[in-house]
């Protein structure tokens, strides 16, 4: 990108200051001046001039032609993915809406069912795995309308500390009985002063870390490890959420953050695959960048930067 | 149901005949005399000639849709308790409902036992024939003024500088005073994300809010904390239309 600045800049202003120079020395008599084109008299100096100006101004407007039509082209693909993601809103809202009418009257049956003392053993144990995948169903639901609230959701902002919120986040994650013995290490900036407080919505910011942390967990081994590091730079706080799990595969790279999408690792795994858009959703309501590093059997860095509140 | 004499009767209303169905036996189980409406001219139709002592009433049905029947019915000056089942489930949704007249709400899909409690609740919540809580637009506790239209709290006339989900916490357990609310239960209904917050969330505003209303846990004059159960507003509210 700098190669490509200077020579930019080499080729706008070379030529113009070449046209000047040679003007000037022609017009101080260093070169010749009067060129005679058959019954023509050129005033060389001009001609020195108009040339060089006339090459730096090509150069020039060449460029900003270029630039032009990129962002031409990149805001009509912006707008293309961006209707694109509204379409698939739409339709996940309207899945979640057709969802709940079925879903109500399954849980109603199985109230009716569990309240009547006449189930055979067998029985019992066929309403139990009815409850347990009417519980996915049911979870699945719950994740489609969080992402269609934060649709149209505005910030709670407050002055928050984002230690608390990874501290809240982690301690929420080994809730989940199978993670409760689980390591999550955490490195918080502290010295020579702690991450600075941001202004942002702690509930939604804790459901998002939440999240990151419980993926990390969730696609490593007992044996692996799971960090959580944040440190500030002034402007922004950069948290990274890292393990050492199976990485995901790069042709998989580009989906993972769309709604419902499922990696080959994560098909045996609970989750709706919502996750992850739920988390970026959170991370641009706050202004926020979220990128994601891996390396296939080596592991997965999450990192996400949100700006500081001005002090 | 032991402590009911009379068995109260329900009409609930929802087109979807196998809710319809699964619905009433549920609350015929718990104890309710059930009687069944399929759309909303039955509805109303019923509530004129039969008096049901609540309505459990679907939002999204064809011809006349749930909020339909519930703005006929509070037009006509009839004050029959109704909890709505909606199906969408934003905070602004949910708040329209209750402003609508609606004396509680509940989110399809809901738990069966939920509903049960709810319908208990507004029963015993409720005063015949005067206007909900729900339905009005001030609440009204001492010094303590909750403006629902403009979201805005005030104590002794000074404006109080709240988050809306601190309003949101001191709304809805005024509206459902004296009854003690669990974290779950706030997080479900102000927040909308009842797994993923942690209940934390809720300490936290309600610590905001005890702030704002010079409140002591110890000797609270509004905000009580029962200890494994949650909270509940202690003080006597007041609606204002």
């Amino acid at each position: 990108m700098n190669g490509n600045r200077l020579s930019l800049f080499l080729w706008a202003v070379v030529p113009a200051l070449f046209g000047l120079g040679g003007s000037g020395l022609t017009r101080l008599g260093m070169i010749p001046n009067l060129v005679v084109m058959g019954r023509y008299h050129a005033d060389l100096a001009a001609l020195w001039l108009v040339a060089g100006l006339s090459i730096s101004l090509l150069v020039v407007s060449a460029w900003a032609g270029q630039r032009w039509m990129e962002k031409r082209v990149s805001s009509a693909l912006a707008e293309e993915r961006e209707g694109q993601a509204a379409d698939r809103r739409r339709f996940l809202r309207r899945l979640d809406h057709e969802l709940k009418n079925p879903l109500t009257t399954i849980c109603l049956g199985i109230a009716n069912l569990r309240s009547s003392s006449q189930l055979q053993a067998d029985e019992v144990s066929s309403l139990e795995r009815i409850v347990h995948q009417t519980q996915r169903l049911h979870g699945l639901v719950e994740d489609l309308r969080r992402l269609a609230e934060l649709d149209e959701a505005h910030l709670d902002r407050t002055r928050t500390s984002l230690p608390e919120i990874l501290e809240e986040s982690v301690l929420l994650a080994q809730s989940t009985p199978e993670w409760a013995a689980r390591a999550v290490n955490m490195k918080l900036q502290q010295v020579p002063w702690p991450v600075a407080h941001m202004w942002g919505d702690r509930d939604l910011l804790v459901v998002a870390f939440r999240n990151l942390v419980e993926n990390a967990l969730k696609f490593t081994a007992a044996s692996d490890q799971v960090e959580v590091r944040a440190m500030d730079d002034g402007r922004y706080a950069v948290v990274e959420v890292a393990d050492t799990g199976p990485g995901i595969a790069p042709d998989e790279m580009p989906h993972i953050f769309d709604e419902l999408f499922r990696g080959r690792n994560a098909r045996e795994l609970p989750g709706s695959g919502l996750g992850l858009a739920l988390v970026r959703r959170i991370v641009s309501l706050h202004g926020g960048r979220i990128d994601v590093r891996s390396r296939i059997d080596q592991g997965t860095v999450v990192r996400v930067s949100l700006s500081l509140a001005e002090a | 149901m032991v402590f009911h004499m009379v068995r109260q009767n329900l009409l609930i209303v929802d087109d979807e005949s196998d809710l319809l169905a699964e619905l009433s036996s549920l609350l015929e189980r718990a104890g309710f005399e059930v009687w069944k409406a399929t759309d909303g001219e039955e509805a109303l139709a019923t509530v004129e000639a039969r008096h049901p002592d609540l309505v459990v009433l679907d939002v999204l049905m064809p011809r006349m849709d749930g909020r339909e029947v519930l703005r006929q019915l509070r037009a006509s000056g009839d004050w029959t308790p109704v909890i709505l089942l909606t199906r969408v489930g934003t905070p602004a949704e949910r708040a329209l409902s209750l402003q609508e007249g609606a004396d509680d709400y509940l989110n399809k899909p809901f738990e069966p036992l939920e509903l049960i409690a709810r319908v208990q609740a507004v029963l015993r919540r409720t005063r015949r024939g005067s206007l909900p809580l729900s339905s009005c637009r001030r609440l009204i506790s001492g010094d303590l003024v909750l403006d629902r239209q403009t979201r805005q709290a005030r104590l002794a006339g000074k404006e109080l500088p709240l988050t809306s989900r601190a309003f949101g916490v001191l709304e809805y357990l005024m509206l459902h005073a004296p009854d003690v609310v669990s974290r779950e239960r706030l997080l479900d209904e102000v927040w909308g994300w009842s797994y993923a917050v942690g209940t934390r969330a809720v300490d936290i505003r309600i610590t905001e809010l005890r702030k704002a209303l010079d409140d002591h846990p110890g000797t609270p004059r509004y905000i009580e904390t029962l200890v494994g159960q949650g909270y509940c507003f202690v003080s006597e509210v007041e609606g204002q239309a």
